[in-house]
């Protein structure tokens, strides 16, 4: 039952905005990136370092503080809004599938959107890169290795999860676009200024994936356990309180 | 009890220690199209949202096809199609992806789309995005949503709610047909009598949470009051010599009224012979939207 009900969930985003911003979101960054070393170009070719580690870790810092949370805030609001803007709740709980698959299926759905957008963003900016090469020759960008860039992607990718799993059941719970955006946004910024904080921003659900790349930072595999353990104790309570909530 | 299928034992639910519906039993038979009567705000949608799972009933049982709900619920609602209030849909899914959801959930076969499609008439536009339809097409797929699968049972909110007369005449041959063609049995919340009048077996009426009638449309209409209504030339004289001789009468909107159909005749042949004028004599009776006022605002006082 749960797989057909994932395959409804798969379904549901056909036209939607929120299948495109998986692809337009890391593209933004992408761009972004691009034209700031581009600009840069005349500099980075001076000093002849290796242009690859800064665009890369710029790349990572920028979308694990800023455009990742806002991109699970949106995707999170514009997957609940699915249901919510049609009060759809009502037909979709009077079908015979137990309320936890609908639960889990979208949580499912939200991590896959976000993993896709995590692909797009490798690929993009490795694109990027190539196509930096092209344009300016004389730029030192080496041999544009993955390692420094996939595998920090990766542990932003399973830290991320905890706050999926909060923000989920957020927007979820209120039918309001603005309490789930409110909530994201206020959680996004309180992380930005965690992250500074040894004492909090270990703990901070948002700030837990930047703090698990930064350079120096200590105990990262504590930060993931953290982060997972986290994620699978919010994802089981968020769960539990959808599947008693009343349907009025 | 094999006959009956929604039981309900004195359900009572309620919000914030306030009952939205108290103590109700309904009894609906297999086959039957069951009329769920009451004004707004009588608990229907409550009583409906209980029947599908959405609510927990604060006390009492609710049973379809002789399950507890609260035990079997996937397996009851495999077997009821629902349309809650107005249809719920996904406006940017075209009606075939629509149904394509719920199909899915039920593991019906694909050709089961086509069917529901050609039931409710929408198969021309099957492919259209739902965003482009009206009301009334929306009202329609949401029956086909409904139909999907192997569904025994209808439930269906205020199903005509914002139908132009054409919409509502379709939709009552359409819900007329569903027993007999198809099998179906239908529970419909409506809170116009004169509209499931005409296609109900059964009638539920609810007034303030509370059930004040249950039964066949026929035990209904015994329940009408009749009256004699007569036109009279003097109807001060004519009201003390009905009086006189025994009978119950009274004078309203420039008739005389009298409770005892029985004795019309002799009404008028007592009215002629003392020398009136009998301009008017009919026998009148209730509409069954009197009886239903009469019956909630019994409870309501």
């Amino acid at each position: 039952m749960f797989i057909r009900v994932l395959l409804t969930e798969c379904l549901k985003l056909k036209r939607t905005l929120a299948l495109w911003m998986v692809l337009v979101t890391p593209l933004v960054m992408v761009l972004l990136q691009f034209a700031i070393t581009a600009k840069r170009a005349n500099v980075l070719m001076a000093n002849g370092n290796d242009a690859w580690p800064p665009m890369v870790r710029q790349t990572i810092e920028v979308w694990t503080l800023l455009m990742m949370p806002m991109f699970v805030t949106l995707e999170t609001s514009l997957l609940a809004g699915l249901e919510n803007t049609g009060k759809n709740w009502k037909s979709l709980l009077a079908l015979p599938a137990p309320r936890w698959t609908i639960y889990a299926s979208k949580l499912v759905v939200t991590i896959t959107l976000l993993w896709a957008a995590h692909a797009v963003l490798i690929a993009g900016t490795i694109g990027s890169g190539t196509l930096l090469k092209l344009i300016h020759p004389n730029l030192n960008l080496g041999h544009m290795p993955l390692d420094p860039f996939v595998v920090p992607m990766l542990r932003v990718s399973v830290t991320a999860l905890l706050a999926v799993a909060i923000q989920h059941w957020v927007s979820l719970r209120w039918h309001s676009y603005s309490v789930a955006l409110g909530f994201g946004m206020v959680a996004m910024l309180v992380g930005i200024f965690a992250v500074q904080s040894n004492a909090f921003g270990s703990w901070f659900p948002w700030s837990l994936p930047i703090r698990a790349v930064l350079n120096g930072a200590s105990g990262q595999d504590r930060i993931t356990v953290v982060a997972v353990a986290g994620a699978v104790v919010a994802a089981t309570i968020g769960c539990w309180e959808f599947v008693k909530r009343e349907i009025g | 009890m094999a006959n009956v299928i929604i039981s309900t034992e004195a359900i009572t639910k309620e919000f914030k220690g306030k009952p939205a519906v108290r103590d109700l039993s309904l009894e609906v038979q297999l086959g039957s199209i069951y009329a769920f009567l009451g004004p707004n705000g009588a608990g229907k949608s409550t009583t409906i949202r209980l029947l599908l799972g959405l609510l927990r009933p604060t006390r009492g049982n609710v049973s379809l096809f002789g399950l507890d709900l609260k035990n079997h619920r996937s397996e009851i609602l495999a077997r009821t199609g629902s349309l809650v209030e107005t249809p719920s849909l996904y406006e940017h899914l075209s009606a075939r992806e629509n149904l394509e959801i719920p199909r899915r959930i039920l593991n019906a076969p694909r050709t089961d789309i086509d069917r529901v499609l050609r039931i409710v008439g929408l198969e021309d536009v099957g492919r259209n995005l739902v965003k482009t339809f009206s009301l009334g097409m929306k009202q329609r797929l949401g029956l086909a949503h409904a139909f999907l699968g192997k569904r025994e049972l209808l439930i269906l909110d205020e199903p005509t709610n914002g139908l132009d007369p054409a919409g509502i005449q379709e939709m009552r041959s359409l819900i007329r047909r569903l027993p007999g063609e198809h099998g179906v049995t239908v529970f419909l919340s409506s809170h116009l009598l004169t509209e499931v009048e005409q296609v109900a077996t059964h009638v539920g009426m609810l007034s303030q949470g509370e059930l004040v009638f249950q039964g066949s449309i026929e035990e209904l209409k015994r329940l009408r009051e009749s009256r004699v209504r007569i036109g009279v030339s003097d109807l001060e004289s004519a009201v003390a010599l009905l009086s006189r001789h025994g009978w119950d009468a009274r004078r309203e909107d420039g008739f005389i009224l009298a409770a005892d159909i029985d004795v019309a005749a002799a009404m008028n042949r007592a009215l002629v012979e003392s020398g009136f004028d009998v301009h008017h004599l009919s026998v009148e009776s209730d509409s069954l939207e009197e009886v239903f006022l009469k019956m909630t605002e019994s409870i309501g006082q």
